[in-house]
C-alpha cells in the first residue's frame, strides 16, 4: 500500500473517530432533558435577552451608533464559543473516558472533537440569534463576512487553546481544575461584551492589550458594523496568545506522560 | 503479535516510585492461549491497561502487530445516559464495525429485552454485565484479552458466555489475567505468574500458584489447597 493510501485511510479513520465522539457528546450532554440539546442554542439567546433587559432598565446605549441587539450579540456569540469551549474540553475526557478503552481513540481526539463541535454550535447559535434579531427588530445585514468570520474563527482557536491547556491541566491536578473557572470569571467583565474598547480609561485598556478575547470581539464587530472599525483590535495578540496556551499544552502533556487516574495523556 | 520491549510501570507513592511491571520482555503470538496468574494488588490491572493501551509504560515500549481487544466483558465505554442499542451503536461505529448487525447480535445475545432501548444507567448490574460481554462477543479480534472476565450474569448466560468464547477461540489468542488457576487452566495453554512485577514463565497454572504461594504472597496456603482441588 502507498504512502498516500496509507495516509488518506489513517485520515479517514481519524475523522470518523472524531465524528463519532462528536455525535456521543451531543446524544450524552443533555440526554434525558425534554429539549435536550436545544439548550445549547437556548442559554446564549437567554443570556443575550437578559443583556437586554440590562441595557433597557439601566438606560445604557451601545459606545457605537448601532442597533443594541445586535452589539450585544456580537459579544455573547464570541464570549459564549469562548467559554463553552473550555467547560466542553474540561468535561469531554471524564464523560467519555470509557472510550479510551478502545484502540485508537486518545485524549487529545475528545478535546479536538469537543473544540470542533462548539465551533459549529456557535455558527448555528450566530445564526439563530441573527435570525431572531431579523425577526423581532431591524435586520442587521453583516458588513465583511469575513473579517467577522476572522473574529469567530480566532475566538474559536483562543478558547481551544486555552480550553486545552486548561483540560491538561485539570487531569493532572484536582486544585488546578477548580481554578480554571475561578481565573475566567472576570472575563465577561473585561471582554467588550458590554462595551467597546475605546470607552474604557486608556491606563485600564493599557493592560487589557493582553486580553486576547478583547481583541477577538472587537474584530468580530468591526466585520459586522458597517460604521465601526477598531483601531485597538490587533489579530497578532490572539493569535500569539493562542500559539503560546497550545505549545503550553503540548509540553504539559509530554512532561507529564500520565494524567492523574493514570490514563495515557496522548 | 504483541510484544512488550522492556516496560517498566511504576506509580509514585509520595515521592517514592512504587515498581509494578519491573522491565518486562515478552511475545504474545495472536493465536496464543495465554494465562496470567496474578494476586490481588499485583498489578493484574495495570498489565492489562498497559496492553490495551490505555495507560503508557513509563520506559520500553508495546509493539501491537495484531489486533487486541479491549478487556473482554468491559462496559467501561458504556454512557449511563444512552440507552444500550445507542452505546452499542455508538461504539460499533468507534471501532468500525457494521453498526446495524453488531446491534443485532447484542440484542439477540445479551436478551434484555426491552431494557435494550432504555438507558444504561436504570440496568441493574448483572443486565449490564450481560450487554458487556455481548458487545465484547460482536466484535472479532486477533487476540481478546481479558482482565479475570470470561463470562457474565447468572448461571445460564455464563455457559452461553464461555460457549461463545470457547468459539472465538477457535480462531483467536487470548490473554487472560486472572487471580484464579482454574480459569486460566479451562482456557490457557501457555502460563506466566506475575510476581514482583515481572511475568516468570510456568509449566501450569498449578505451577503458577505453587510459586506465587511459595512467594508467600497468597498468605492463606490451607484455602488455596482446598479451593485447587474442590
Amino acid at each position: 500500500m502507498s504512502q498516500i493510501t496509507l495516509l488518506s485511510d489513517g485520515l479517514w479513520h481519524w475523522s470518523s473517530t472524531i465524528h463519532t465522539i462528536m455525535l456521543r457528546e451531543v446524544r450524552c450532554r443533555f440526554a434525558g432533558d425534554p429539549i435536550g440539546y436545544a439548550w445549547a442554542f437556548l442559554v446564549p439567546l437567554l443570556w443575550v435577552g437578559t443583556l437586554m433587559a440590562f441595557f433597557t432598565l439601566l438606560g445604557r446605549t451601545p459606545g457605537i451608533p448601532v442597533d443594541t441587539p445586535a452589539f450585544i450579540a456580537t459579544g455573547v456569540v464570541p464570549y459564549v464559543l469562548f467559554r463553552y469551549t473550555i467547560a466542553s474540553m474540561a468535561r469531554v475526557p471524564n464523560t467519555h473516558r470509557g472510550l479510551l478503552h478502545f484502540a485508537g481513540v486518545r485524549i487529545s481526539d475528545m478535546l479536538f472533537a469537543a473544540a470542533v463541535l462548539e465551533l459549529l454550535n456557535a455558527f448555528i447559535i450566530l445564526a439563530l440569534v441573527w435570525a431572531c434579531i431579523a425577526l423581532f427588530f431591524n435586520p442587521v445585514p453583516i458588513h465583511d463576512p469575513l473579517q467577522a468570520y476572522q473574529g469567530i474563527l480566532l475566538t474559536a482557536a483562543i478558547g481551544t487553546s486555552f480550553g486545552r491547556l486548561a483540560a491538561v491541566l485539570g487531569m493532572i491536578s484536582d486544585t488546578a481544575k477548580r481554578m480554571v473557572p475561578v481565573i475566567l470569571r472576570p472575563m465577561f467583565w473585561i471582554s467588550g461584551i458590554f462595551f467597546i474598547a475605546t470607552e474604557l480609561p486608556p491606563g485600564l485598556l493599557h493592560y487589557l492589550y493582553w486580553n486576547p478575547l478583547l481583541h477577538a470581539i472587537e474584530i468580530t464587530r468591526a466585520g459586522v458594523f458597517l460604521d465601526y472599525t477598531s483601531d485597538f483590535a490587533d489579530a497578532r495578540v490572539a493569535i500569539l496568545m493562542s500559539a503560546g496556551f497550545l505549545l503550553a499544552s503540548y509540553v504539559l502533556q509530554i512532561a507529564a506522560g500520565h494524567s492523574r487516574n493514570g490514563e495515557e495523556l496522548t | 503479535m504483541i510484544a512488550l520491549h522492556n516496560v517498566t510501570r511504576y506509580h509514585m507513592n509520595g515521592l517514592d516510585p512504587e515498581i509494578v511491571l519491573n522491565n518486562i520482555s515478552m511475545q504474545f503470538q495472536a493465536n496464543e492461549h495465554v494465562g496470567i496468574l496474578a494476586l490481588a494488588g499485583s498489578g493484574k490491572t495495570t498489565l492489562a491497561r498497559v496492553l490495551s493501551g490505555i495507560e503508557r509504560p513509563n520506559s520500553g515500549y508495546i509493539n501491537r502487530a495484531s489486533s487486541l481487544s479491549f478487556p473482554l466483558g468491559s462496559t467501561m465505554g458504556f454512557h449511563a445516559r444512552l440507552s444500550g442499542a445507542q452505546n452499542v451503536r455508538m461504539l460499533a461505529r468507534l471501532l468500525r464495525r457494521n453498526v446495524a448487525e453488531t446491534v443485532d447480535y447484542c440484542e439477540s445475545f445479551a436478551d434484555i429485552g426491552k431494557n435494550f432501548t432504555r438507558p444504561v444507567g436504570h440496568y441493574a448490574p448483572a443486565m449490564r454485565a450481560r450487554l458487556g460481554f455481548a458487545f465484547s462477543m460482536s466484535v472479532e479480534f486477533d487476540t481478546y484479552l481479558s482482565d479475570g472476565v470470561t463470562s457474565a450474569g447468572d448461571h445460564g448466560f455464563r455457559d452461553k458466555c464461555e460457549a461463545a468464547l470457547f468459539d472465538r477461540l477457535s480462531r483467536s489468542g487470548l490473554i487472560l489475567l486472572s487471580r484464579h488457576a482454574r480459569a486460566l487452566t479451562r482456557f490457557c495453554t501457555k502460563f506466566y505468574a506475575l510476581h514482583e512485577g515481572q511475568l516468570i514463565p510456568c509449566a501450569s497454572a498449578e505451577e503458577a500458584q505453587d510459586l506465587l504461594d511459595y512467594a508467600g504472597a497468597y498468605g492463606n496456603t490451607y484455602w488455596n489447597e482446598a479451593a485447587r482441588h474442590a
